[in-house]
């Protein structure tokens, strides 16, 4: 399968992330040709802001590993990412921690992200990691819109007047 | 003179203290203030001094931050209309001295106040934000500046009295302990965090690093999914015990999917009394879990009114009512994620926990070492203050610094021997 197809897969999984209320970000993590994991944003349901589809796929990947006696590290670094927006910065930061294979994204995330948008964090790492944006961005773009015309359920009150905002204002 | 003798107290205390909480702020205040080539008029007769400021202020205005004459010299005109656009990597567009004098001329201003002709000198680009800063920009040309106390107040370390300071020296003092007794990390990120509720004192997580067990398991990593938990949520099985118990909440929850409304809000008002009960009988909650044995310090409030003024009057304006609305909503909703809460760090985090906590909203950061390799609250990069973020915490660093660094030293030689 091409970026292009694998890209599809990973918007599929955003859009079943934006029914159950949590932030349309999807994540695929790709080894031997093979999905074993996908995720997405759990921030909600954990009461944990850390909890990203990428930070959900780490520890799937992790479990895997275990369950098949692989070690890990190899595991990591023959991955490849596909998410539909641009990880941030703490995100990327794990990701090149784990030194995974390669990275690629959708749209970029004005608000956090880690590879070029808000804070460039590749350059603090070892650089081998090949990372590339703005794949199917307008799709990916969409559905985080919509989720921001939304209501997020969980934020205090004024948190959601303040993203409808945050958004107008960023258009 | 109470407010006479707290500064006598405090002056004394930077003595016996071995370390100082230095505050980490953006370059806008830490910087040495470039400087860039202006023209000025050399006046012929120092009497005509205010009539030429009055004139020059109108036909060019600029200069704001700068006194427009000293010494009988005039400000006139940066040499590079802007420096804006060569850092866009424009090309230079330079004013010739011929140039400036006809628009002077044709604007009205007597160029016969000043000598034929002008000079080229350097003067501070930018205003001043600190007074260290207006003090050095001064000894170049004279500034208009007024000192913002609050920032003052960061730089100085007065905005904690020194109840304060004692408090924020023996939480540090328990995450030492914590690292000693089970942190392993890695050269990116290691040691022990804590997380305090700062009204009250509380401690309500502690958590060393373990990377050997997770290559996630940073200790502020870990800190944040224990809060999590004290809220009824939680990713990580960080405990067997509170595994089971787990559990058998979630079999419960999956008894009452189909309630209306009025449940709901039964379960909502349950959910928060839980939270409460969590909050009074749980805390510290550990991990690893043999840090309960530590010796926790007694709890005392942290946020004095002086700290409380600080955080408020925050450069940020809206901080303010955004902290008053949170309050609120405590009351209202519960707690969310770390909002308001103060962390403790041994050392200064990796970009992956700066930004965790980042999103966590916490409050404030103490830290003691420094990470040259990785930190970037201050080493590599000053994340609280990259514009496009909204920064929501204020980071402190050099808390029992030497200690820190030390253990620091312990836990990785202790790694490399396994």
């Amino acid at each position: 399968m091409d970026i292009s197809a694998w890209m599809d897969v990973a918007l599929q999984k955003a859009e079943e992330s934006l029914r159950a209320g949590e932030v349309p970000v999807g994540c695929l993590f790709i080894y031997n040709n093979e999905i074993i994991a996908t995720g997405n944003n759990t921030v909600n349901e954990t009461c944990n802001a850390t909890r990203h589809a990428e930070i959900n796929c780490i520890d799937q990947v992790l479990k895997f590993c275990k369950e098949k006696c692989l070690q890990y590290e190899t595991v990591f670094r023959n991955l490849d990412v596909v998410v539909t927006v641009e990880p941030c910065i703490m995100c990327i930061s794990a990701l090149l921690q784990l030194q995974v294979h390669s990275i690629i994204y959708g749209c970029a995330n004005d608000r956090f992200g880690g590879c070029v948008s808000v804070l460039e964090v590749p350059k603090f790492y070892d650089p081998k990691v090949l990372i590339q944006g703005n794949v199917k961005k307008e799709q990916a773009m969409k559905l985080l819109k919509d989720f921001y015309k939304g209501v997020n359920p969980n934020a205090p009150d004024s948190k959601v007047k303040r993203k409808k905002e945050t958004l107008l204002t960023e258009k | 003179m109470a407010s006479l003798k707290s500064v006598k107290t405090s002056k004394m205390e930077t003595t016996t203290r071995s370390w100082t909480a230095k505050p980490i702020l953006g370059s806008d205040f830490t910087e040495v203030l470039p400087l860039h080539e202006v023209y000025v008029g050399i006046l012929k007769q120092r009497k005509d001094t205010s009539a030429a400021i009055q004139s020059i202020s109108a036909v060019l205005p600029g200069f704001a931050h700068l006194k427009r004459c000293s010494n009988g010299k005039l400000l006139l005109a940066p040499l590079r209309s802007n420096e804006l656009s060569r850092a866009n990597g424009e090309e230079d567009i330079t004013l010739g001295e011929d140039e400036l004098k006809n628009q002077l001329k044709e604007r009205g201003f007597d160029l016969s106040l000043f000598e034929d002709k002008f000079q080229v000198t350097k003067v501070p680009a930018k205003a001043p934000r600190t007074k260290l800063q207006a003090g050095e920009a001064s000894k170049i040309w004279p500034v208009n500046f007024h000192p913002d106390q609050t920032i003052e107040r960061l730089i100085d370390g007065s905005i904690f009295d020194d109840d304060c300071l004692h408090a924020i020296e023996r939480i540090m003092s328990l995450v030492i302990e914590a690292a000693r007794l089970e942190a392993v990390g890695d050269v990116r990120c290691t040691g022990a965090a804590a997380v305090v509720d700062p009204e009250d004192g509380r401690i309500l997580a502690i958590s060393a690093a373990r990377v050997d067990q997770h290559p996630m398991w940073h200790a502020a990593m870990l800190a944040v999914d224990l809060v999590a938990r004290l809220h009824d949520g939680g990713a990580w099985r960080l405990n067997d015990e509170d595994l089971t118990k787990r559990r058998m909440d979630e079999g419960t929850l999956d008894e009452r999917v189909d309630s209306d409304v009025e449940t709901e809000n039964l379960n909502f008002k349950d959910r928060l009394r839980k939270i409460k009960r969590k909050y009074e009988e749980e805390t510290p909650l550990c991990y690893p879990t043999s840090l309960s044995s530590l010796t926790f310090p007694v709890q005392m409030p942290l946020e004095t009114q002086v700290g409380r003024k600080g955080r408020r009057s925050d450069g940020d304006r809206v901080e303010d009512p955004q902290q008053e609305e949170y309050g609120r909503n405590v009351e209202k909703c519960g707690p969310y994620l770390c909002t308001g809460y103060w962390v403790f760090l041994l050392m200064e985090p990796c970009p992956m926990c700066a930004m965790a906590l980042l999103h966590s909203r916490v409050a404030m950061i103490f830290y003691g070492a420094v990470n040259q390799n990785l930190g970037v609250l201050g080493s590599r990069a000053v994340l609280h203050t990259v514009p496009g973020l909204n920064h929501r915490y204020r980071v402190w660093s050099g808390i029992l610094e030497r200690e820190c660094r030390q253990m620091v030293e312990e836990i990785n030689a202790r790694k490399s021997l396994k």
